[in-house]
């Protein structure tokens, strides 16, 4: 049994198992991307839809209604993939392609929040860590999260291949697409093998536990250490979560209501109180709105940003699949037991 | 590998010329044309052709109406305007010199040897 997607191709309607859709939709985001850049592009894609709408209907009859993945492979295989493409094009349009400069994308591989910064040091070719930096700093003027979140909204995600090697404003053909794939093959080679690695040793360390006793110490050593700085994270996250919250809130108590801090801090100096503040920058105390906004923005934003940033690392090592995270919403506000369980259970 | 690269190099300069004359006293569907073309060993994948047609199409050598079909969604058949038809005969005009003279420096070096 599979589940099926119902699609609509140049109005023709068709019944396609996932996996089939999800190979079909990034070809034709592939196909799309490729030709984004060209004249008349909007037209060519849907020639080129209109073109596999058909192809796909002629694989179907009553008895066999539903699109697989053979289907989509060989339609693909009519069409040609864009590497393909690439080489069928004559000298001139290979030409325009050639002239086409980097493009700025949020880095997917290189990412903490949004893969902004990452995507930044491809395009500058600069480490990630200094606009990272950047942005940290930044935040103290509130600029930062500001300037990130816009970043983050209009920079779009390299998702594809050739949008990977666009980032890095490499050439685009197949060529380099291919070294490219090679390149994290070769990466995920490595991390399966010292999966492997690890395993054997393990395995090692129950046959014969005497033989290697430094190694299985080393080993258990870093367990323990990896451990700890699991059981570190999620404190941390947590307390960064519970102060930013509460000093959100009783800034944004004293803004308006002077009593909240007095209450809490009796002998300060000055109040915290917007009206108050006002009153010194105004001698009028005429338009005090701009200040209070003023302060919301260079205290409130940061905080605010604090606030999500632990939350999501929060999130992140209590429900390490994503199709669990969903939930967590929930479970965080009907059940902070269970959620702070699940913490525990999972570092 | 480099004579593979030359000879796609060469069908691709002469593939404008055989999408006009395949058009030259017919209209024809995108499918038709790369069926020939096909054939002819003159293209591997469909997607290549489409940017070529709307860029004949764009620069004013094709044009096209829409049609119904019973298999699938509405087809565009294309047929050469009328600059379409005097580059077509340019191209042919040239095509002709162009393959006696090559044809001649090919054989006179067989000749000599």
């Amino acid at each position: 049994m599979k589940k099926n997607i119902t699609i609509n191709i140049k109005g023709l309607v068709f019944h396609i198992d996932e996996d089939a859709y999800e190979k079909l939709n990034q070809y034709l985001n592939e196909v799309k991307h490729y030709f984004s850049h060209q004249d008349g592009a909007s037209e060519i894609i849907d020639d080129i839809e209109a073109r596999i709408s058909e192809l796909l209907a002629e694989h179907l009859d009553n008895q066999k209604q539903v699109v697989t993945i053979k289907d989509v492979n060989h339609v693909i295989k009519i069409m040609g993939t864009t590497a393909e493409m690439q080489e069928g094009k004559n000298a001139e349009e290979e030409a325009f392609q050639q002239k086409r400069a980097k493009r700025l994308f949020r880095d997917p591989e290189n990412k903490i929040l949004g893969g902004v910064a990452g995507g930044m040091a491809a395009y500058f070719n600069i480490d990630a860590l200094w606009f990272r930096l950047a942005f940290v700093l930044l935040s103290f003027f509130a600029l930062g999260p500001l300037a990130y979140i816009v970043f983050w909204v209009a920079v779009p995600m390299a998702r594809t291949t050739a949008e990977k090697l666009e980032m890095k404003g490499e050439k685009v053909n197949i060529d380099t697409i291919e070294r490219s794939v090679k390149e994290e093959l070769r990466d995920l080679g490595q991390s399966l093998n010292s999966y492997a690695n690890m395993a054997m040793r393990s395995f090692d360390k129950n046959k014969s536990s005497f033989k290697k006793t430094g190694n299985v110490a080393a080993d258990g050593l870093m367990d323990i250490l990896r451990f700890a700085l699991k059981v570190a994270g999620v404190i941390a996250g947590f307390f960064l979560l519970f102060t930013a919250l509460s000093l959100v809130t009783v800034i944004m108590a004293g803004l308006f209501f002077p009593e909240v801090t007095h209450f809490l801090i009796e002998d300060l100096p000055l109040t915290f109180h917007a009206p108050a503040f006002a009153e010194m920058f105004f001698s009028g105390g005429l338009d005090f709105t701009l200040l209070v906004l003023g302060l919301v923005v260079v205290v409130g934003l940061p905080l605010l940003a604090l606030v999500t940033l632990s939350i999501r690392l929060d999130i992140r090592t209590s429900y390490p699949d994503r199709h669990q995270r969903k939930h967590c919403l929930a479970d965080m506000v009907c059940c902070p037991l269970y959620y702070r369980c699940r913490c525990a259970f999972y570092c | 590998m480099k004579s593979e690269k030359a000879k796609a190099q060469l069908r691709k300069g002469i593939l404008e010329l055989c999408i006009l004359s395949i058009l030259e006293n017919r209209e024809a569907y995108a499918s038709d044309i790369i069926a020939r073309l096909k054939q002819a060993d003159l293209i591997v994948v469909e997607g290549t052709l489409y940017p070529l047609l709307t860029r004949l199409k764009n620069n004013g050598l094709l044009e096209y109406h829409w049609q119904e079909s019973k298999s699938g969604p509405p087809r565009k058949y294309y047929k050469l305007t009328e600059e379409g038809k005097a580059t077509q005969q340019a191209l042919k005009t040239d095509w002709f010199v162009l393959t006696d003279q090559v044809n001649r420096i090919i054989k006179e070096k067989e000749d000599i040897s």
